[in-house]
């Protein structure tokens, strides 16, 4: 059975190209825009992986990603490997991503050998 | 019958008239008129008062002797001799000794023998006045009376020869001894006039030897005196013509009055000698008529020679009017060359001020293509030379004038390029700020002593005004060097700071370049990975992307370009439009904001909001102070937002940019419009862009305000004045 990734960016341009290319290489894909979307996303169904962008207007991606841990906690379900990826972050974001101690953390614009190595790590090892 | 003495002197009828006592009674008048002139118009140094005192003791020996000739007897004769014309006879001598020993430079060392000189003489005067043992009653000759020396009296003649004689040698020794050629022509005239005086002698031949030749030593006195008066004016700079004209003036004018008082009397003689009060009435009405001349004829006469220097007078005040109004040193220079210029005529003018830069003296009111020089070093040495004498110097008087015998070459040199015949220095605090060459009068007239005159107040004035004006001309272009400094530093500042925004935009920047690229790259590099297997189902919205995401950054990097741009390129003052300012500011930063989680939001009533300023220099403004709202949201921890609101009122437009952030306190709200002042951490700006704010707002004659509230946010406030024109009608 394919592995289920959740793209999370505000930028469309950036999940339709994301959804486009992890759907090549085998994965199951959904895609959300705001922290809103994707919390109803996460509710809905069971993700494999997320990748989410870390600076987004409204919520940003450290506020989604400690959301989403809060609520697989309480609903007691299996923690989400993260991967964040970002184009730019100061240097406290920079920080609270290294503190979230996610799985991956990639920069804009990357390779896509890149990005492939390391969903097929995080969820190699996973499974 | 014997008269008392007082009357022999004063009573007049009685006495002979004799046409022999004419020509030296007038000539004594000429002497006199002599001595006065040298008196009035020289400088009053010993020895040209010796001259004076020379020239008077011939006026008084020749007038009387008139009298004694035509005395009714040998008694009146042999008193007013004795009495007048012997004193002055023996002044003579005295005088004529301290004359020539100012004259040969030995003053100092004879003064002893000039006073022995005084002291003799005025003893054998006293003596012969009272005793019998000097001059004796007078024969009568041809020509009337004359008196007769005593052999005591040789006395006289003796100390008269020694003096002579000491006179000659002592002028020889300075001869002798002077090196300047100027100055030893000078003494050699000296020497040969009294050489020649030695002929008046002649009138001593009656007195010793009783022969009957009319005694003609009264011409040799004259040409003596003549020549002596040359020597004295010769060598200064001295309007011997209008001195000739003057003299020969007033000795008409005073001939004119006193022969016809001469002959009323004369002629009234037989009805006025019985009554003392009808001859008391006409001793005061002469009088009268003698003052007249002085008081009023004379003054005319001087004045139609002073006219032309009245008129001078009148161009030297209305020049010093005209420097009041002046500014710049070309404009002064111009009105120096045209008051020279009408007034004295000459054929041109140079006129040299020193130039700084140039370390010498530049031709100021000509083009250098003038056959003559159009510099001097600042070492030349004549220019050197006036700069320690702030003397005017004549062509024609410094080759004869002993005064210029040092630099008698080098003057030369100078007249002889600069083709030039007066050199007016123009000295200030002993500096020689510049020189005036004149060239000779367009009526080939020569310059005189009037004209030296009014030179010499044009050049005080000239020389204080350009001494102003080139202090003035300094200070205004150093103002006008470093206003341009400060202004360039000022453009460098605006653009450090727009681009200091630039870099804390850059996060930003790279975030929002960030992802058309991610898409760009993840599309490209799914397009090469998986080209062989999948169809062109797939490539098309790849491709759709990969444009769209390309497009996307163009517009980005377009925006920063803009925003960067120099304010020099984009200088321009129009009508702009505040609202179309602030869409483009929104445009410009509205996706960093974004990010941030801050929304503008904006009101706005009207379709434009039109003042007159550079759109671009505006653009910095906003995107200032939005940031500013930003970055106390960001501080405040807080998502918020910023409220932008556009009104009109009373023909002024206000933007205000409001948000909810940490608000400033009273402290600091003193300083953020001071340069250089921030509160953010170091490489957040230059702590410039409210400075810069508040001096764009200003340029364009608009306020910035703030009202802040620590903790509740701030409010800035600008305000113009509107526009009232349609904004299409102006923007072409």
């Amino acid at each position: 059975m394919a592995k289920k990734i959740l793209v999370i960016d505000d930028e469309q341009m950036v999940t339709g190209s994301l959804t486009k290319l992890l759907k090549k290489s085998g994965y199951e894909v959904d895609a959300a825009n705001n922290g809103v979307d994707a919390m109803k996303k996460v509710k809905e169904a069971d993700f494999d992986l997320i990748i989410s962008d870390i600076r987004m207007p409204g919520e940003d991606g450290i506020e989604i990603v400690k959301k989403i841990r809060s609520f697989l906690k309480e609903s007691k379900k299996n923690i989400i490997p993260e991967i964040l990826i970002t184009g730019y972050a100061s240097e406290d974001k920079y920080q609270s991503a290294i503190e979230l101690q996610v799985r991956a953390y990639i920069n804009k614009p990357f390779d896509i050998k890149e990005l492939l190595e390391t969903v097929k790590e995080i969820l190699g090892t996973s499974s | 019958m014997t008269l008392s003495m007082p009357n022999a002197l004063f009573q007049f009828y009685g006495f002979q008239f004799t046409w022999h006592a004419i020509p030296i009674m007038a000539v004594s008048l000429l002497i006199l008129a002599i001595g006065l002139m040298i008196l009035f118009e020289t400088k009053r140094t010993v020895g040209n008062i010796a001259f004076v005192l020379f020239c008077f003791s011939s006026t008084l020996w020749l007038f009387t002797m008139g009298f004694v000739y035509s005395s009714p007897n040998p008694e009146t004769a042999l008193r007013i001799y004795k009495t007048l014309t012997f004193f002055g006879v023996i002044n003579l001598t005295p005088n004529l000794y301290l004359f020539a020993a100012c004259a040969s430079g030995l003053m100092q060392r004879q003064l002893k023998w000039v006073i022995l000189t005084y002291i003799t003489t005025y003893s054998i005067y006293f003596l012969s006045l009272t005793t019998d043992k000097f001059i004796t009653a007078p024969h009568l000759y041809y020509w009337g009376l004359y008196p007769h020396y005593e052999p005591l009296n040789y006395l006289f003649l003796l100390t008269f020869a020694i003096v002579f004689f000491a006179n000659q040698a002592h002028l020889k020794l300075a001869f002798e001894r002077e090196e300047s050629a100027i100055k030893k022509k000078q003494i050699r005239l000296i020497k040969l006039s009294l050489l020649f005086g030695l002929t008046a002698f002649i009138d001593f031949a009656a007195k010793i030897w009783m022969v009957n030749i009319y005694p003609t030593g009264f011409i040799s006195m004259f040409i003596l005196i003549c020549l002596l008066a040359y020597s004295i004016i010769r060598y200064k700079a001295f309007d011997i013509e209008t001195v000739i004209h003057k003299t020969i003036l007033w000795t008409a004018s005073f001939l004119l009055i006193i022969i016809p008082v001469f002959l009323a009397y004369r002629l009234s003689f037989p009805y006025i000698k019985e009554s003392s009060a009808l001859q008391m009435i006409f001793g005061v009405t002469s009088f009268f008529i003698f003052a007249f001349y002085l008081r009023v004829i004379q003054p005319k006469i001087d004045h139609v020679f002073q006219r032309r220097k009245a008129n001078l007078e009148e161009i030297s005040s209305q020049f010093i009017g005209d420097l009041v109004h002046l500014k710049g040193v070309d404009n002064l220079i111009r009105l120096i060359e045209t008051t020279i210029t009408n007034a004295l005529y000459p054929r041109w003018v140079d006129i040299f001020v020193y130039d700084e830069r140039q370390g010498g003296y530049q031709a100021a009111n000509r083009s250098t293509t003038a056959n003559r020089p159009s510099r001097f070093l600042k070492d030349d040495a004549f220019l050197k030379w006036l700069n320690q004498n702030d003397k005017i110097v004549y062509r024609e008087f410094f080759e004869i004038d002993p005064e210029y015998a040092d630099i008698k070459d080098v003057a030369a040199r100078y007249f002889e390029s600069t083709q030039a015949v007066v050199a007016v220095p123009l000295v200030l605090n002993e500096r020689l700020l510049g020189v005036i060459n004149l060239e000779k009068k367009a009526n080939l007239k020569r310059y005189n002593a009037v004209d030296f005159q009014f030179l010499t107040t044009l050049k005080n004035q000239a020389a204080i005004a350009i001494s102003n004006s080139l202090i003035y001309q300094n200070i205004e272009s150093q103002v006008k060097a470093r206003t341009a400094e400060l202004v360039e530093v000022q453009k460098q500042l605006i653009q450090a700071e727009k681009l200091a925004t630039v870099g804390t935009l850059s996060g930003g920047v790279a975030h929002e370049i960030n992802n058309p690229l991610t898409a760009i790259l993840t599309n490209v590099q799914m397009l090469l990975a998986f080209s062989d297997d999948e169809g062109a189902k797939m490539d098309k919205e790849s491709l759709q992307l990969i444009e769209e995401a390309t497009q996307r950054c163009r517009t980005i990097v377009q925006k920063l370009m803009t925003y960067a741009k120099k304010p020099l390129e984009s200088e321009q003052v129009s009508v702009t439009d505040l609202l179309d300012v602030l869409k483009k500011t929104i445009a410009f930063i509205s996706y960093q904001l974004e990010q941030d989680s801050i929304k503008i939001v904006v009101d706005v009533k009207d379709d434009s909001y039109c003042v007159l300023g550079n759109h671009n220099e505006l653009e910095q403004v906003l995107t200032n102070l939005i940031l500013n709202a930003r970055d106390a949201i960001l501080a405040a921890n807080k998502k918020g937002n910023i409220y932008i609101t556009l009104s009109k009122s009373n023909h002024h437009v206000t933007v205000k940019v409001k948000d909810e952030g940490t608000g400033i306190s009273k402290e600091v709200i003193a300083k953020i419009f001071d340069p250089f002042f921030t509160t953010k951490d170091v490489g957040k700006g230059l702590g410039l862009g409210l400075s810069i704010c508040q001096s764009i707002v200003a340029k364009y004659k608009g306020t910035i305000t703030v009202d802040s509230k620590p903790g509740k946010g701030s409010v800035f406030e600008i305000k113009f004045s509107e526009y009232a024109q349609k904004k299409a009608t102006v923007k072409v």
